[in-house]
């Protein structure tokens, strides 16, 4: 029950702290940075103030170990996806940005982290 | 007074882009809709954080705390409003502030480990905005030095 609950609230400050930084990144301009917005650590704030609040800083602190490789994963799947767009569309980068990311960070993972 | 109005453009460079502003009345213009599609993919990508540190423990679900989840459905979004010139500008900012995410957990880990969550993921996201914003005004001043094309 108590895990649900963690569960369900990470959802829903997951969910609040996406549209907040969206809606700032909606108001500015030029696009080039208002795309920093994009990259906001929306998830990892909201996700880390419950962790921290439900079960302490050492999962905080894992959490934040293995976010360090995600962010080297979502650099290059964005330089991926921003070269794919110029060369060919938006929804082909779209289509490979998640791939990318899953391709860089899990033998990053296995690498560093296991 | 832009953030890039101290960099003076060289001779035979093209013209710099507009500077950094804000527009709160394009807010007024936001559908209901695009803001659900954004609260559920990240509640989503939470949801999938979490028990993915369930099942594998909290370093692999941490990875996913930089995981692009909301970027496909924003870039969709910015090209059919802006056009497709104003979506891949978009992800030349996103490049630059997922590169400042790494420090921003850099410094949520430190932080946490000396001290109060209170002070720690404010200073991370300090720490993200200054080196987003720092990464910012380092590549625009290079690009209109070098940049031939838009």
């Amino acid at each position: 029950m108590k895990t649900a609950a963690v569960l369900g609230l990470k959802a829903a400050n997951g969910g609040l702290f996406v549209v907040a930084f969206a809606l700032v990144s909606e108001a500015l301009k030029p696009k080039r940075f208002a795309g920093l917005f994009s990259a906001a650590p929306s998830v990892a704030l909201a996700n880390l103030a419950v962790v921290v609040a439900m079960k302490g800083h050492a999962e905080a602190i894992a959490n934040t170990r293995g976010m360090v490789i995600g962010a080297v994963a979502f650099t290059a799947s964005a330089a991926v996806g921003a070269a794919i767009a110029r060369r060919h569309s938006v929804r082909m980068a779209t289509l490979v940005v998640s791939g990318t990311w899953i391709a860089v960070a899990v033998p990053l993972y296995l690498l560093f982290l296991t | 007074m832009s953030l890039l109005d101290h960099i003076p453009p060289s001779a035979g460079s093209r013209p710099a882009e507009p500077p950094v502003d804000a527009d709160l009345s394009k807010l007024s213009k936001i559908r209901p809709k695009d803001i659900a599609v954004r609260f559920v993919f990240g509640a989503a990508i939470s949801l999938i954080a979490g028990l993915i540190s369930l099942g594998f423990g909290a370093t692999a679900g941490g990875m996913f705390l930089a995981f692009p989840a909301i970027l496909p459905a924003s870039l969709t979004l910015v090209e059919k409003k802006e056009g497709t010139e104003a979506a891949i500008h978009d992800l030349d900012g996103t490049i630059l502030g997922a590169a400042a995410l790494g420090a921003f957990a850099l410094v949520a880990g430190v932080g946490l480990r000396a001290g109060s969550a209170a002070l720690a993921l404010p200073a991370a996201l300090a720490t993200w905005l200054g080196a987003s914003l720092a990464a910012y005004v380092v590549v625009e001043s290079l690009r209109r030095r070098f940049s031939t094309t838009p």
